[in-house]
């Protein structure tokens, strides 16, 4: 019998769905990988990226040399598309899960007995959490075993911190659904302004490293805190990541407070 | 919902009936805690249904029950133990409504989904159970398991509040029932009471023309047809002023339509129409 029954169910259900993303992950990965002793030994893609203008260069993920192992990387998977995909399957499963489970009278039908409301949303945003490492863990073990076969000369311990670094910034943008979802009871405005706050950030961060006027905007931008400084080349930014861990931790409090003190909606 | 003022005793079998959209949903969701009232409060055992430990013996039904599609219904019901504890009542559920452990519930017909979410709320052998519309799907055998189930929760001193479309079944099987119409209750009674309130049919066929005058002005009668010899009599309540007005007449024949529940909440709603 399980101590966090809703903790194993959620991650039971959806297990399809993760196994789905963790192999496009490492599909993903390794044919970056496949791919970068050909940017390494063709000098010609550093030297056209440098005559790019800065905005393109940011689109791509700043100053970075695609020569390197972790610089390539760094602008190849961690700088946009793996912090976004593990963004969306976080927020995408902290929706469902509470949101689209408030909707079908779910959540109604176990919090009748003497389960706490407080209690359904904490395993929940851990089993968020959980499912935002799903990719991150893929990422990385393809890392681990491709990475040798092409020198591409990621270190351990700069791959953890990167890691770590995907890992919050899903689990942040989980928790921002969790806590939409926990204000209205609806899985699709969960996903969706979530969706929309990951599209601001991106965008604010892009505005903000080339136009003075976006500077205010990319403060906010956890792009800015947690990827602009290249954790795959520079290590990973500490107090970012402490000070987005405890947003959404906060996040997720305000989350429980919300769903005890409303009325259920399914 | 509009100064709705009820109880449900223990070893009592409450039923809820009103049209749709009445407020029986919103009235057992308010008494589990789901929603809030925005004017007073809802109790179990005198605790306030807000804290969980007060739900600690309350077994729930909701009207579309959500079971997890991909799991068998014996994965289900594990499940349910782990959140719940373990069932004490769970095999003896299972057996009366026939549940089958190994079958997916995604492949599941309504009516043995109904079994399996009933099970849910049974098998802990609940001190409060709340049921919105237990019936829904299940064929006419296991409609009577159902209800069996829940006299003998009742007589095991077991609180039941129960909402149902199927009024011949509440009127076999509670001891009271609550009517609800546009937020309100507008009776809360014994079955019998609201069943003998319903408006009736009396059919007399006289040995000669019809004395409509004579029954027309009776007490309870609200209507009356005459068809030569014939006279149908619409009534409300009880119908021995009409036995003794008939005495003074030649009777060929005398029938009656049954007071029913279904009558009763009918002449109830046409009386508060009016």
């Amino acid at each position: 019998m399980s101590r966090v029954p809703f903790l194993t169910r959620a991650l039971r259900l959806r297990i399809r769905s993760l196994v789905g993303w963790g192999t496009g992950t490492v599909a993903f990965v390794s044919m970056m990988i496949a791919v970068f002793p050909v940017v390494r030994d063709d000098s010609s893609f550093d030297e056209l990226l440098a005559e790019y203008p800065e905005p393109i260069r940011a689109l791509i993920g700043g100053d970075v040399s695609l020569s390197s192992g972790p610089g390539f990387m760094s602008a190849e998977l961690y700088s946009l598309m793996l912090p976004v995909l593990t963004a969306l399957l976080a927020a995408n499963a902290a929706a469902a899960l509470l949101g689209g489970e408030d909707e079908r009278g779910w959540l109604s039908f176990v919090v009748s007995g003497p389960t706490t409301r407080t209690r359904v949303v904490l395993e929940t945003a851990t089993a968020v959490a959980l499912v935002a490492a799903v990719p991150v863990v893929a990422a990385a073990l393809t890392v681990v075993v491709g990475g040798p076969m092409v020198d591409l000369g990621l270190d351990a311990g700069r791959l953890v911190e990167v890691s770590v670094v995907m890992w919050v910034f899903g689990v942040l943008f989980g928790a921002a659904a969790l806590l939409v979802a926990a204000a209205v009871g609806r899985r699709s405005t969960a996903i969706g302004a979530a969706a929309g706050l990951v599209v601001f950030a991106y965008a604010a961060e892009i505005v903000g490293s080339i136009a003075s006027w976006g500077r205010p905007l990319q403060v906010l931008s956890p792009f800015h805190h947690l990827l602009a400084t290249q954790p795959a080349v520079l290590g990973a930014p500490w107090l970012g990541l402490v000070i987005t861990l405890a947003v959404a931790a906060a996040m997720t409090v305000v989350a429980a407070l919300l769903v005890e003190r409303r009325d259920l909606v399914g | 919902m509009d100064g709705v003022s009820l109880s449900v005793d223990r070893g009592e079998i409450v039923g809820l009936i009103g049209a749709n959209g009445s407020g029986k949903t919103t009235t057992m969701r308010m008494l589990l805690g789901l929603i809030r009232p925005t004017a007073g409060s809802a109790r179990i055992a005198g605790g306030d249904v807000s804290r969980a430990a007060v739900r600690n013996g309350v077994g729930y039904l909701p009207d579309d029950p959500p079971l997890d599609e991909r799991w068998t219904v014996g994965e289900q019901l594990d499940w349910w133990e782990s959140v719940r504890g373990p069932a004490r009542r769970r095999a003896d559920i299972e057996g009366v409504l026939g549940v089958e452990s190994n079958k997916r519930i995604s492949e599941l017909s309504r009516g043995n989904r109904q079994k399996v979410a009933i099970t849910l709320t049974l098998m802990h052998d609940p001190r409060l159970i709340v049921m919105d519309e237990p019936a829904t799907g299940l064929d006419p055998l296991v409609r009577r398991e159902l209800w069996a189930a829940l006299r003998a929760a009742a007589d095991r001193g077991a609180a039941v509040f129960v909402s149902s479309h199927v009024l011949g079944d509440i009127e076999h099987v509670c001891d009271r029932v609550v009517v609800l119409r546009e937020g309100r209750a507008v009776f809360d009674g014994p079955v019998d009471e609201l069943a003998r309130s319903s408006r009736r049919v009396v059919s007399i066929e006289f040995g000669h023309a019809a004395p409509r005058a004579a029954f027309a002005e009776l007490p309870g009668v609200v209507g009356v047809l005459a068809d030569n010899s014939r006279l149908d009599i619409e009534v409300v309540g009880p119908i021995d002023v009409l036995v003794k007005a008939a005495a003074d007449f030649e009777v060929v024949d005398f029938s009656t339509s049954q007071a029913t529940l279904e009558g009763g909440f009918v002449t109830l709603n046409e009386e508060v129409d009016r």
